[in-house]
């Protein structure tokens, strides 16, 4: 097969494939945008405070319309589409069906024009990450690049649906592949500024949100953020469990009633929402407006008590739609709380309000989503305002310390098993203990032997310490030398010969005790052991390491067991 | 989670296919095919996006325009609560419409929201720290609140912050707000600085000199305010507040005749005015009581400070009950030695060298009285005011 001059490799070709879906999902998601604009306008009317019936009856009949087509037409858009992506990428070989993306997109500005408390940005990541395995099928990628291209098409989602490169690409790296790798990274970077730079282009540059003049008062508010990160951490919980829960029950309810949950759950939000009609929809208006002060204590913490109630039942009711806008909406809130009760405690400080919910938003998103980087970073791209930074990583850390504590499985992953799907958690691979060579290595039996030993020295050696293979350290590299090679050696005659000449053919790799035990694994194979040496000094022998050493490491590390106890003795 | 497996693609190999599945030799390759047609995608995609986003915001707009207008049409109404909802929806379609964030921070403060009022403007003011309007509102709620020196910073920013309309006007205005501020406040010497770039600044017409020599005279700076008050009548001699301001400034000045011929006038402009008719009173008794008034007989300043004494001895007496002062009746003694009316206006003219000394007993009485027991009204100040005119002072 000869190959035509100036073809792409497949490298060049992945690249400029980021690019072209970076484009396509940033147009998908304009348009998305302002699909459900749309349909707000149309079904809830342009005002903020509908009147009553447009109120109930636009989320209970969005809520039928919605079942509907979800039971007969698009019957992947349940839900919010991370884990869906997930599967795609550790199940099904990057295979979303092209259906997703249409049903997803009309499902949703249903669903969120119409007033169910979700959001747009997690549909908009299963939306790019369905363009981008149906380019990469049509293109007949390679399974390993099938599977990694719907990610970069969800990079470019959610950049383009929170305006946020930064976002994009550290969510998905974070939460859906979990490893960092100069192949993807590059991709995924790329698809990201594609989209938010055509995002841009329709719809500015302007933050998502305006957040008014944030300035630390005083150092002791720092204590008031932390507050804010610690409460943060138990609303999130609360947002999680009751998910959780409802879902479940729903679950357990007969099929027939999927028909009806959706507008059950839009029954409820019209219901709440004619007394608090913030609840309506993704809320960014409402933050908007909790960030510039313009609600007071009780109202704030109503809101969001019942966007968690809202959003809750409008998830567990699978109703397509995302949730981290009502996450951020609830965090907006309970941040503006603490802001509010900060400025009524010490009304001589000048509090900021509007950066408490800022900060607030983050808390929540760190701890429903468990993805503490993505959570600083996105809220420091969706205000355009980096002097927050600090309140933000004190809040976030703690809402994620209080989050993982009391409930150690993320929502995302208790999710994705009710569904009966069992993803890699990436929290857990994060939190997974690495077993390093330093766990598995010994000391050595005795002093390695120079390049000037004789083989008949180094058998008198390995008998006296017990040992059955002689370390020999010559010209610079460790060798290696078994009994059962001296024996024959000393035998034949060749008794005086010099290790150093023995040796040099056959270098054995060294290893550092910091050095993860799977490495050592896979340089371990054919030798009876290796050496551990200083990394500052290579010729400093710190310890042995052989494959029984490791594999005895791994037992001990493992969950239940309990170890071999003694080592056999060697080297 | 729900998805259909996948299709695999590893059927078999077409003819001029490769076995990764790409056309090679000299035919368009597959891969080009698909790029071709995604970027023919993107293409048709961005015209169509276009399309939609252009409809899309101008609808925004249009929506922007129609709230801003209810909530414009319902504060000028006073419904502000009304307003606050029509003025926040049509920031929901118009986010950076200064306008409407300025009237929604108006609408705010007119429904008592003044907290969340602050948190608006002070995010307006982030944003445009240099806005007239907003520093006005600002300066506004500040001085509400009685913090005078953030309320005059904030006024000084408007002064020299950016008006979309009128701005010369507007800058005037806010500068006479900042001096009534000033004034208020005590801050007498900011107030002067102020108004003397006011004076500068103002129109020439009478109402606006009045209004600047108002405003000078209340910060003590007479003089300036005569001026002020003098090119006022300049462009409207008939003018009645400019009459009787300038009245009231010779009057502080102590300049008693210029006072009673501006008040005269005043008078005769509006005859039932009870301010110009009183201050008249008073400095036409002051110019007939002072006995040290040039061109004046020997005889004259005698009968003066004779009646002067008569008078301050009778005041002396009726303050002393209640007073009960050893100063007091100290004076009243040193009145009593100069004798009755006629005998000290008798001993005045054989010699006049006692005038001084005979008026200064009767300052020195007047003030301890006016201490004790309160001025004297009306024209019976025109003694204490004498008393108090530096030349006079013991």
């Amino acid at each position: 097969v000869r190959v035509p001059r100036g073809r792409l490799g497949d490298e060049q070709l992945f690249l400029l494939l980021s690019v072209l879906l970076g484009v396509l999902v940033g147009l998908l998601v304009v348009c998305f945008r302002v699909a459900i604009e749309w349909g707000r306008i149309a079904m809830l009317g342009s005002s903020l405070d509908p009147g009553w019936p447009r109120v109930v009856a636009a989320p209970v009949l969005t809520g039928l319309a919605v079942a509907a087509l979800v039971r007969w037409v698009f019957p992947l858009s349940r839900g919010s589409g991370i884990n869906q992506t997930k599967a795609a990428l550790y199940v099904y070989d990057g295979h979303i069906p092209a259906q997703t993306v249409a049903g997803k997109f009309v499902t949703c500005s249903l669903s969120i024009g119409g007033g169910h408390s979700l959001g747009p940005e997690d549909p908009s990541l299963q939306i790019g990450a369905g363009l981008a395995s149906a380019a990469g099928r049509a293109l007949r990628l390679p399974r390993e690049k099938l599977r990694l291209v719907a990610p970069v098409g969800a990079a470019a989602g959610i950049a383009a649906a929170f305006n946020t490169p930064i976002t994009g690409v550290l969510f998905v790296i974070e939460e859906v592949i979990g490893r960092w790798s100069v192949g993807i990274l590059g991709s995924v970077v790329l698809a990201a500024v594609s989209a938010v730079v055509v995002e841009r282009w329709f719809l500015g540059a302007d933050p998502l949100f305006r957040v008014p003049a944030y300035a630390l008062g005083h150092p002791t508010e720092l204590v008031a953020y932390a507050v804010l990160g610690v409460l943060g951490g138990l609303a999130s919980l609360l947002l999680a469990r009751w998910v959780i829960a409802l879902r479940r029950r729903l679950g357990a309810l007969p099929g027939w009633t999927r028909l009806l949950q959706p507008a059950a759950a839009g029954l409820l939000v019209g219901l709440v929402a004619l007394r608090f009609p913030q609840v309506l929809g993704a809320g960014y208006e409402q933050v908007d407006l909790a960030l510039h002060g313009q609600f007071g204590l009780g109202l704030l913490l109503a809101l969001a008590l019942l966007k968690i109630l809202a959003t809750g039942a409008c998830h567990a009711a699978g109703t397509p739609g995302g949730l981290f806008a009502p996450t951020l909406f609830v965090g907006a809130m309970v941040g503006a709380a603490v802001g509010e009760a900060a400025q009524s405690l010490r009304p001589d400080l000048p509090v900021a309000v509007g950066a408490y919910g800022l900060v607030g938003m983050g808390a929540l998103f760190a701890g429903v989503m468990r993805t503490p980087m993505t959570s600083v970073f996105m809220i420091l791209e969706v205000s355009g305002n980096y002097s927050i930074i600090l309140p933000v990583i004190i809040a976030n850390a703690l809402a994620y310390l209080v989050s993982r504590s009391l409930h150690p499985t993320p929502l995302l992953d208790v999710l994705a098993r009710q569904d009966g799907l069992h993803l890699p958690s990436l929290e857990e691979e994060r939190e997974r203990t690495v077993l390093r060579v330093e766990s598995a290595m010994r000391p050595p039996r005795g002093a390695p032997l120079g390049e000037e030993a004789t083989a008949a020295a180094a058998l008198e050696d390995l008998a006296a310490t017990g040992g059955s293979f002689a370390l020999v350290r010559a010209g610079g590299e460790w060798g290696g030398l078994s009994r059962e090679h001296l024996r024959a050696l000393v035998e034949a005659g060749r008794g005086g010969e010099r290790l150093g000449a023995l040796v040099a053919e056959a270098a054995l790799p060294a290893l550092h005790p910091d050095q993860p035990l799977d490495q050592a694994l896979r340089r371990v194979q054919g030798w009876p052991l290796l050496p551990v040496v200083h990394r500052a000094d290579l010729g400093r022998l710190l310890g042995v390491v052989s494959l029984a050493d490791i594999v005895d490491a791994y037992r001990r590390e493992s969950p239940g067991g309990a170890g071999s106890g003694g080592r056999a003795p060697d080297g | 989670v729900e998805a259909e497996p996948p299709r695999r693609h590893n059927g078999p190999v077409a003819e001029g296919e490769g076995a990764d599945g790409r056309w090679i030799g000299g035919r368009l390759n597959r891969e080009a095919v698909v790029l071709l047609g995604l970027g023919l995608a993107g293409v048709a995609l961005f015209a169509l996006t276009s399309m939609v986003v252009d409809h899309h915001l101008e609808a925004r707009e249009r929506l922007g325009r129609e709230w801003f207008a209810r909530g414009e049409s319902a504060l000028g109404a006073g419904r502000p609560r009304e307003a606050l909802e029509a003025l926040r929806t049509a920031l929901v379609y118009a986010r950076e419409d200064r306008r409407a964030h300025f009237r929604l921070a108006q609408a705010l403060l007119a429904d008592g929201r003044v907290p969340e009022a602050r948190a608006y403007l002070l995010g307006l003011h982030e944003r445009e720290p240099g806005g007239g309007p907003v520093n006005l509102a600002l300066a506004r709620l500040e001085a509400r609140s009685g913090d005078v020196a953030a309320a005059a910073r904030h006024y000084r920013a408007a002064v020299l912050g950016t008006w979309e309309d009128e701005p010369l006007a507007r800058r005037v205005e806010t500068r006479f707000e900042l001096a009534e501020l000033l004034v208020s406040g005590q801050a007498l010497d900011e107030a002067q600085a102020e108004l003397i770039a006011l004076a500068a600044e103002a129109g020439a017409d009478a109402a606006s000199r009045t209004r600047v020599g108002e405003l000078l005279l209340r910060a003590g700076a007479e003089e300036r305010a005569l001026l002020e008050f003098r090119a006022a009548l300049r462009r409207d001699p008939a003018s009645f507040p400019a009459l009787l301001g300038a009245g009231r400034a010779a009057f502080e000045g102590r300049d008693w005749a210029r006072a009673v011929s501006y008040l005269r006038t005043a008078a005769r402009e509006r005859p039932g005015d009870p301010e110009a008719a009183s201050l008249l009173e008073v400095a036409e008794a002051v110019l007939a009581a002072d006995p040290f008034r040039p061109r004046l007989s020997t005889a004259e300043r005698a009968r003066r400070a004779a009646r002067a004494a008569e008078a301050s001895a009778a005041r002396v007496a009726a303050c002393l009950p209640s007073a009960d002062s050893p100063e007091l009746a100290a004076l009243a003694q040193r009145l009593g030695a100069l004798g009755d009316r006629v005998a000290l206006e008798r001993a005045l003219r054989r010699d006049p060298d006692r005038l001084e000394p005979a008026m200064d007993a009767v300052f020195a009485a007047e003030r301890a009285v006016a201490a004790r027991c309160g001025p004297p009204p009306g024209r019976d100040r025109a003694l204490l005011l004498l008393a108090a005119e530096p030349e006079a002072a013991p």
